[in-house]
């Protein structure tokens, strides 16, 4: 059958020759969206076309100015847009601004034919089952609400009509449907019916499904709605903040795959996916789909994982092969540092008056040891989020203005019991700083690199507290520092002298931070009970101070172990200013 | 908060229509468009 294929009429503007060159640019478009539906937009660059009609007609010096004004001119097919300094145009094949489409006349779209009116969904009837037996707890039921596909919706079921339900444990089918019945006619009650005692169909709860009032809801809902509905749906791909429908995504042979790894592992074992689109998939960066590709390339080698590991941001794509050595401290395990850090996925508001782009932290004394910092709210309002919702680290440099040099580190990401954090210091710290030493961090034009400073002193000497490795005991030794440091986190032995020869807490305490508390107590109260009857006091801030000598401590979390009532023997002294009393139950 | 099957379809719609990537920034922008806000 053919079908008659007439041309679009174009509401085209401007003088007569403009209307010429909008007309033969026209065609330029519509041979570049030739594939594409009537309504879909076709961008092309002022550039591309420039160079377009440049070829055609070499003797027009102003090319870029007359198709400017004359697309301009038209702006009823034509629209206009700027990106990055780049300037492009938009039409659809229809003759139209895609936007005329998407915007009024959705009279026949996919998605009004869908959602107006929102149909009824009632569960088909399913072939004749045999006596049902229970799911196995590795496959999730179909109708559970975490699935993506279901998990949106669910049917408004009213009362008194007819449905049939389908029972959610696994069926098996026979061959002899004989004696089966396991399709099962029930009326719809005020409540819903059950089958073996399981619901069939939860009825979701208002807050699971409330659906956002785009007219009503601030940006920052609506950004989250967005994120968290196409999030759960598995047609669309995500990399960082952008989205994509998968189908649309280019796909890369096994050869592009095995060029990419040969091309990594010239690299040294890691590049940014800007030189991977560039040097091996030769899309130059001024190309109509270099986004595209950049995308592609990110999304595709993300399901890659015995090959690649992602260890970019959100916004700047880096890969490295996979299985490479991680960065930071071997004193310690990465998951156990993490696990130290746990309690920041509970304390996530940033300090009030932050200044944008920057922020100040104290380095404490376990932090110096790991070389460590904390992901915590502060410097997460800093440091990039992660490119996948399912990446381990991301590679994060820290350029140093006093030392000159920069420092390859590896941020941490939060999982869901290990807080996150940046490990890969410590070298730094110990060439240059000492716990209590006052730290500045500060953001740059790259979302992976970060300005890390410290404010130089001329030298001073203090007794401060080392952790002796071989003897395996915490011990003072004179030390020359130029860093300016907070008196309230240096840890002299002047202030905490009944330190000196106390050995760490072995890991099972470290993991209670009660325990820490008690320990901290012990070591460097003013102990005014007797000895069968103990009763340490200490200053917050000596707490603070000390008990972050054996694992990381927040000062608002230290509050809430002393004042939560939760740990009945600490208690807050009303006789003092800030200061703590812990009396160890009898 | 989630996007009611209206929303999610008309993005779902642009999404398909796109060779590019779209920021969420961009979808936003247009859900306030069509919703006239």
């Amino acid at each position: 059958m053919q079908t008659e294929q007439t041309a679009p009429t174009l509401d085209l503007a401007g003088n007569k020759n403009q209307k010429e060159l909008a007309r033969r640019l026209f065609r330029v478009f519509e041979a570049q969206g030739r594939f594409f539906s009537s309504n879909a937009p076709i961008r092309i660059t002022l550039a591309q076309l420039t160079e377009f009609m440049q070829q055609q007609e070499p003797g027009n010096a102003n090319w870029s100015k007359d198709i400017s004004s004359a697309l301009s001119a038209s702006k009823a097919v034509f629209a206009k847009e700027e990106y990055e300094g780049e300037v492009a145009f938009v039409t659809s094949r229809s003759g139209r601004l895609p936007g005329d489409v998407v915007g009024p006349d959705q009279a026949h779209t996919l998605g009004k034919r869908f959602a107006t009116p929102e149909p009824k969904r009632v569960i088909p009837p399913t072939r004749k089952l045999a006596p049902s037996r229970s799911t196995p707890s590795y496959i999730d039921s179909p109708l559970t609400a975490t699935e993506p596909s279901l998990s949106r919706s669910f049917p408004n079921l009213s009362a008194g009509d007819s449905y049939v339900v389908v029972p959610t444990t696994l069926p098996t089918v026979v061959d002899l449907p004989v004696q089966v019945e396991a399709e099962v006619e029930i009326e719809v009650e005020d409540t819903l019916v059950a089958v073996d005692d399981e619901p069939i169909v939860a009825r979701p709860t208002a807050s699971a499904t409330a659906a956002i009032d785009i007219a009503t809801a601030g940006d920052a809902d609506i950004t989250d709605a967005v994120r968290e509905s196409l999030g759960q749906e598995m047609s669309v791909a995500r990399w960082g903040d952008l989205w994509m429908m998968e189908e649309r995504v280019q796909r890369f042979s096994r050869g592009d795959l095995r060029r990419i790894e040969d091309f990594l592992r010239e690299q040294g074992g890691s590049t940014t996916d800007e030189e991977i689109v560039q040097d091996i998939l030769g899309v130059r960066e001024n190309a109509g789909d270099y986004a595209g590709s950049r995308f592609a390339l990110n999304y595709r080698l993300s399901r890659e994982t015995r090959e690649f590991e992602y260890i970019g941001t959100d916004m700047a794509g880096v890969w490295s092969l996979s299985n490479q050595p991680s960065i930071g401290t071997t004193r310690r395990k990465p998951s156990e540092i993490g696990q130290d850090y746990r309690f920041l996925i509970d304390y996530r508001t940033p300090d009030e008056g932050l200044e944008e782009g920057i922020i100040e932290h104290i380095l404490s004394f376990y932090e110096y040891t790991y070389g460590v910092l904390p992901l915590d709210a502060n410097l997460a309002t800093l440091l990039p989020k992660a490119g996948f919702a399912d990446q381990r680290a991301a590679r994060v440099t820290f350029e140093s203005p006093q030392t000159g040099e920069t420092i390859v580190t590896e941020l941490r990401f939060p999982t869901g019991n290990r807080g996150g954090f940046v490990a890969g210091l410590d070298q730094f710290y110990a060439d240059n700083l000492v716990p209590g030493a006052v730290l500045t961090i500060e953001r740059t034009d790259r979302s992976n690199h970060f300005l890390l400073e410290y404010f130089q002193v001329s030298g001073e000497d203090r007794k401060l507290l080392h952790l002796d490795e071989r003897k395996v005991k915490y011990a003072f030794r004179s030390t020359t520092y130029y860093c300016a440091t907070q008196d309230d986190f240096l840890l002299s032995e002047g202030r905490f002298p009944k330190l000196a020869d106390v050995k760490p807490l072995d890991d099972r305490a470290r993991r209670r931070p009660e325990q820490v508390v008690q320990a901290t107590f012990e070591r460097i109260g003013d102990n005014s009970g007797s000895a069968d009857l103990p009763s340490f006091s200490a200053s917050f801030g000596d707490l603070l101070a000390a008990a972050n000598v054996e694992r990381p401590i927040s000062s608002e979390y230290l509050r809430d172990i002393l004042t939560s009532g939760t740990y009945p023997e600490f208690s807050a002294d009303d006789s003092s200013e800030d200061v703590y009393v812990y009396q160890p139950a009898t | 908060m989630t996007l009611s099957d209206s929303d999610l379809m008309y993005l779902l719609t642009l999404l398909r229509s796109s060779e590019q990537p779209m920021s969420t920034e961009q979808l936003v922008q247009a859900l306030k468009d069509r919703s006239g806000s």
